[in-house]
């Protein structure tokens, strides 16, 4: 964000950002409740009444999260009632805070289905006792939550770090919570220095990128890397800084969704860990994480992805395909030696995660990015429930057994009927039997894999989805050791008590995820399909705020002419918005009011970088435009802007080259004028 | 009954029983078999109520399936959804057959409907899951969880044949694999784990082949654009269409998708290499699930060959008839061989079992032609027959060897003698069961060896031969076990009472079955099979044959 420009905040973008504040606030007050009022009371009723006070906060960011849906859908009119002036709901702006945010369908999403996964994780850390110090669990495991939700908000590399390292520090704390285990504390250690490595270089290939785009922010740094003319799948072939910028970053992403080979840590880190840390490891941060990394690769260095749409050509594309071959592989294999039901689960999610990869590697390839990508969020959203499932299972038994071993469930199908016939459709939704959601996830995921008319990926593709399904093969074998031990083994030794509400709730929760959404899977597709699409769509702002900077450093690197004299034109993948924006439109699926919600986002989103009189973006442009010096109020439209009103929107569609020149043109004029800004 | 309800009700009713079974107290066993005995009797009686509507003169629900579903259209199935709006115009007519929008985005329907093929195997579930329900009386470990399982079973079995979507018939193939693990691992014998988990990888393995050739078949797009058609389909019927009429689907894509199916499906069969699961399931299961499990699920292997692999890839079948026809005749060969050598009676049966299924195999295989696929249409008709008549007898034979076990606790035939004196009728029962699976003339299985056979003869007389000379060996072992097991004396079996009233009930229609089977094969089967036996034949006749003149065309029309 260059210093010149002087933006005022919105207020709506704290708006915007309600669920994370109220988290994030909440995370204190839990602190401070523990402090003040709680010290004296033992530690079991603490940990009960801390609970609550946390579920309280979690609920408030629930409502937040869900009104912030219904107000984009218009449930129940909630658009006419809650868009008093100061809201500008009229013009709702993809990203907020200058563009570091998105604040979009997406987020709105992924934020309520991390808080929903939150709640189960909370309710399930009441479960037990398994630390004394419950204030800064639960304010810990409230903090890692705002990082990923804003991870998952992400819209430029700084943010993008630091949301990631808020995420991560906070787990690394939690997974040494159990401090009367030494396998707890030796499993943070290994979280931490591994996390720690990994970050370290991933910053490192952040810097690379940086240097070589001179920008941030991911919609520019995709658009300096877009060729003007020809397929804009231009691939790595000769780039070696740009390789070694892209292998730095799938490292630390590699160590964040624990693929192979950078997994070492996970399978201590989750046995050692409590087993309610466990899950909200395995889930909330392993869905922000792919979040991050499908912006990263989806949005960012889509150019980056592969040479003329095949797979195996120079870019990540390849990479990505060999480390999901390699997970599902190795997880599964090595899944099926353990006898721990955590480092069972560990290396399940290890291999789940190269299934996941499969499903980024085809949406980095085909041209059917948004629906791919919308597979892989269904395919995490599955995920992400039948295994806080899963671990409550370990939790219960390190409740009442104080080991997890899968051995201890022998006999649970006879003691508790109910609850193991809900864990055992949890384990098939995992191996992927249908008709449960794990089935139809994964194989919606392949299918989007498949779908996709160039052929030349498509056989190796065909290949990676095989190997899928024979993973998934071997992975019953290891599945069906749990179900094994609940209903062929005889009970032995303690005996477990009945589970209570606290480890119920994730299970029948996951249960009724995976048989609800695999019988009817229709209105979550639906949801993610459209989900997808501003996930890995431009966002307006960026394209006034830094797209110019962008332009300059791409120039500067152009071979021909000194940086006066280049012609600053918008790319040629810009023109391609004005119909991408088209089937955006269509495909958010309740009506809008005319002149609300996302079509309008659409458009204003275009205007921005056109020079839309009212917008924001265009505001900020037109400020670089005439020079610093001018203190241009953002509410005072410029008079030489043309006004796109949503009445001629169907009319831009058509004038989309004319517009696209007069952007350009403004560029042109603010070019000069930039440059004799800098130093 | 409309065909929505008669169709859904036919494995919905097993599966409302399977739940219903959970709710009812553990004491109160009798009422759990109750239940369970009526929810296969009232699936059987609709059965039966699908079978009248088939076979009614005059009735809509004979025409060809793709007939049928011209009239049956889902409305507005245009992958955006939009799908809330449907009519079925043919639903004033009951011809057996639903289609209702499921997945739109996925072009995934709720697509149900019989012919021929799949209402006689519909028939033979039905009977064999009372069957079943029946000799499992004697259950006594974990009944609910038994009959729970056992009518979840039952329904999956009747959806498989009954879906005519690639993804329902996918869906209800793999929920068969969950309670066929438990019910043998649970209530199986000594090795039962071993078996049970070798049968569940076993299958799942078989599925993916599956899976990947529907996932190649769904997503395939032809060079020849002019068939109006593009793929993204799981319609069975739409795409038997699409290959047999069109060069849609190119020779390569046919031949890997066959391949793919027949590996699958052999699996499931199973046929040689594939078969080493099914002795251990079937020695390791209790008796009333080797009564399924050779009565009904082997079926299913075959049912996806003659549904499937066949008519959706004519082109890769006809290229590889020929190691298919070797693979099958060599499956009868060696279960045969290898069931004389047996001295556990099940394990016998089990092999005879793996014989018997290479006649299917063989069947299918013996793709000759020549006269617009006469003789082929006599393979296909035996191989079905073969089904029917195996699904009878086999489920008998294990019914009796349970009979046995129950009362001398031992399987091994060198311990076992002199039964006949001492057990008239349920050695009367045995012989004639055990001659009807052995291909005795008068009985069900002759009649499925002579149509193989001599559709064999005129494809490859050396094979033909071979399979025929197997006869000796079927006799040879099937003669061999009844001298030891019924013939001579024995002080130690003394006293061994004979069938009870249950096991006669049982004993009854299969007897009854396997004689009328082999009297009257016209009006008892053929009748109403062999006209949709004889579409499919066509079908795959024509598609095979699009492999000469179709290839032509499709060169013609990619090359401008």
């Amino acid at each position: 964000m260059p210093p010149t420009a002087a933006f005022t905040i919105n207020f709506r973008d704290f708006y915007v950002l309600a669920p994370e504040i109220v988290l994030a606030l909440w995370g204190l007050v839990v602190l401070l409740y523990d402090v003040g009022w709680l010290r004296k009371l033992p530690n079991a009723s603490r940990q009960q009444k801390l609970g609550w006070i946390t579920l309280l906060g979690v609920f408030g960011a629930l409502i937040a999260a869900i009104h912030a849906l219904m107000v984009r859908f218009n449930l129940y009119g909630m658009q006419e009632l809650f868009n008093p002036a100061w809201m500008d709901f009229d013009r709702p702006e993809p990203v907020i805070f200058w563009g570091t945010l998105a604040g979009d369908l997406f987020t709105e999403t992924i934020n309520l289905f991390l808080i929903l996964m939150l709640l189960v994780a909370i309710r399930l850390s009441m479960a037990w006792s398994f630390t004394d110090s419950w204030g800064e669990y639960f304010a810990l495991i409230l903090w890692s939550t705002v990082g990923m939700m804003l991870l998952a908000a992400a819209e430029e590399l700084l943010t993008l770090f630091l949301t990631l390292e808020t995420m991560t520090i906070c787990l690394y704390l939690c997974t040494s919570f159990e401090k009367n285990k030494r396998r707890s504390a030796e499993g943070g250690l290994k979280y931490f220095v591994y996390g720690s490595v990994s970050s370290a270089l991933f910053l490192f290939g952040l810097s690379l990128l940086y240097g070589l785009t001179g920008t941030t922010e991911l919609y520019a740094i995709k658009m300096v890397f877009t060729p003007e003319t020809g397929d804009s799948h231009i691939g790595l072939a000769g780039n070696v800084s740009g390789m070694t910028a892209l292998l730095l970053m799938l490292v630390g992403f590699g160590f964040k969704v624990a693929a192979v080979p950078f997994h070492q840590w996970a399978p201590d880190a989750y046995e050692g860990a409590p087993a309610p840390v466990t899950a909200w490891i395995a889930t909330g941060s392993k869905v922000a994480s792919f979040v991050a990394l499908m912006k990263v690769l989806l949005l960012g260095l889509a150019p980056w992805s592969n040479h003329m749409r095949d797979v195996a050509t120079p870019g990540w594309v390849g990479v990505v395909a060999a480390l999901a071959a390699a997970s599902m592989t190795f997880g599964n294999l090595a899944a099926l030696a353990q006898r721990n039901l955590k480092r069972m689960l560990a290396y399940s999610s290890i291999a789940h995660a190269g299934y996941m990869l499969v499903g980024v590697a085809a949406a980095g390839y085909s041209s059917r990015h948004s629906e791919s990508a919308g597979s892989v969020l269904y395919y995490l959203i599955i995920y992400g429930f039948t295994n806080l499932g899963a671990f409550a299972v370990a939790a219960w038994l390190a409740r009442d057994k104080d080991s997890d071993d899968i051995s201890d469930l022998n006999g649970l199908g006879f003691q508790y009927p109910g609850l193991a016939v809900c864990i055992l459709l949890l384990m098939l939704s995992l191996i992927g039997m249908p008709p449960l959601a794990g089935f139809f996830g994964k194989l919606y995921m392949f299918m989007e894999a498949l779908n996709e008319k160039n052929p030349e990926g498509r056989l190796t593709m065909l290949w990676l989805v095989g190997l899928g399904l024979l993973n998934s093969v071997v992975s019953a074998f290891y599945y069906v050791r749990v179900l094994k031990a609940m209903f062929l083994r005889p009970a032995e030794g303690t005996v477990v008590a009945p589970a209570g509400p606290a480890i119920a709730l994730p299970i029948v929760v996951g249960t009724v995820v995976a048989l609800g959404f695999g019988i009817y899977p229709a209105p979550l597709v639906d949801l993610m399909k459209s989900a997808a699409v501003p996930m890995l769509d431009v966002s307006g702002e960026l394209i006034g705020s830094s797209l110019e900077r962008a332009m300059w450093n791409r120039a500067r690197r152009a071979p021909t002419g000194p940086p006066t004299d280049v012609k600053l034109e918008l790319p040629a993948s810009v023109a391609p918005q004005a119909g991408s924006t088209a089937p955006q439109a269509e495909s958010t699926p309740p009506p809008l009011l005319p002149g609300t919600g996302k079509g309008q986002g659409a458009a204003s989103k275009k205007g921005g970088g056109m020079g839309k009189g009212a917008g924001k973006g265009a505001g900020a442009l037109k400020k670089k435009g005439q020079g610093k010096g001018q203190d241009a109020s953002k509410d005072a439209p410029p008079s030489d802007q043309p006004k796109t009103d949503s009445p001629t929107k169907d009319a831009e569609k058509t004038e989309a080259p004319k517009k696209n020149e007069s952007g350009s043109d403004d560029l042109k004029k603010a070019a000069p004028k930039a440059d004799a800004a800098k130093p | 009954m409309s065909d929505l309800v008669l169709l859904t009700l036919l494995w919905l009713i097993p599966l409302i029983g399977s739940v219903a079974v959970l709710f009812i107290p553990k004491s109160m066993e009798l009422a759990i078999k109750g239940v369970s005995l009526a929810a296969t009797i009232v699936t059987f009686a609709l059965t039966l109520v699908a079978f009248a509507e088939y076979v009614a003169p005059n009735s809509s629900a004979s025409a060809s399936l793709e007939a049928r579903a011209k009239v049956n259209q889902v409305k507005a199935d245009s992958v955006e959804g939009d799908a809330d709006v449907h009519e079925e115009p043919g639903a004033a007519q009951s011809d057996l057959m639903v289609r209702r929008p499921w997945i739109p985005y996925f072009n995934i329907q709720y697509y149900l409907g019989m012919d021929g093929i799949s209402l006689s195997l519909v028939l033979l579930t039905g009977l064999v899951s009372v069957l079943a329900c029946l000799a499992s009386w004697g259950i006594d470990k974990q009944v609910k969880g038994y009959f729970s399982l056992f009518l979840l079973l039952t329904a999956s079995m009747m959806g498989v044949f009954l879906s005519l979507d690639l993804f329902v018939f996918y869906v209800f193939f793999e929920v068969m694999l969950l309670p066929m693990y438990f019910l043998i691992a649970v209530w199986g014998g000594p090795r039962r784990e071993y078996a049970a988990i070798k049968f569940l990888l076993y299958t799942l393995f078989g599925s993916v082949f599956i899976l990947v050739a529907v996932l190649i078949l769904y997503f395939f797009e032809s060079p020849l654009t002019t068939t109006g058609f593009s793929g993204h389909s799981f319609d069975i019927v739409e795409m038997t269409r699409i290959a047999s009429t069109t060069g849609y689907y190119t020779h390569n894509i046919q031949q890997l998708v066959f391949i793919l199916f027949f590996i699958g499906f052999c699996i499931k069969l199973p046929s040689f290499p594939f078969h080493t699961w099914l002795p251990d399931a079937h020695v390791e299961a209790p008796t009333p699930i080797s009564m399924i499990l050779a009565g009904v699920l082997l079926k299913i292997g075959g049912y996806g060959l003659i549904r499937l692999a066949w008519p959706l890839a004519p082109l890769g079948a006809q290229d590889w008839a020929f190691p298919v026809a070797v693979v099958g005749v060599f499956s009868i060969l060696y279960g045969a061989l290898v069931a004389m050598a047996q001295t556990d009676f099940k394990k016998l049966v089990a092999y005879s079992s793996v014989s018997h299924m290479g006649y299917v195999t063989l069947g299918m295989a013996v793709m000759n032609l020549a006269g617009a696929g006469k003789y082929y249409a006599y393979g296909v008709n035996g191989a079905m027959y073969m089904m029917i008549a195996h699904g009878i007898t086999s489920t008998g034979m294990f019914f009796l060897v349970g009979v046995i076990y129950e009362r001398a606790h031992t399987r091994d035939l060198n311990k076992l003698g002199g039964l006949l004196n001492i057990m008239p009728i349920y050695g009367a029962v045995s012989i004639l069961i055990f001659f009807g699976s052995m291909g005795l003339p008068g009985l069900c299985g002759f009649i499925a060896e002579v149509f193989v056979v001599l559709a064999a003869f005129n494809y490859n007389r050396p094979l033909a031969i071979l399979s025929a000379a197997a006869v000796i060996l079927t006799a040879g072992y099937i003669l061999w076990t009844l001298q030891r097991v019924f013939l001579g004396k024995s002080e130690q079996y003394k006293g061994l009472p004979d069938l009870t009233v249950r096991e006669k009930v049982i004993a009854v229609p299969l007897v009854v079955l396997t004689v009328a089977l082999g009297v009257l094969p016209q009006p008892m089967l053929l009748s109403w099979m062999s006209p949709s036996v004889q579409q499919t034949v066509n079908a795959v006749a024509r598609g095979a044959s699009q492999g000469q003149t179709g290839a032509g065309n499709t060169v013609a029309s990619s090359q401008p």
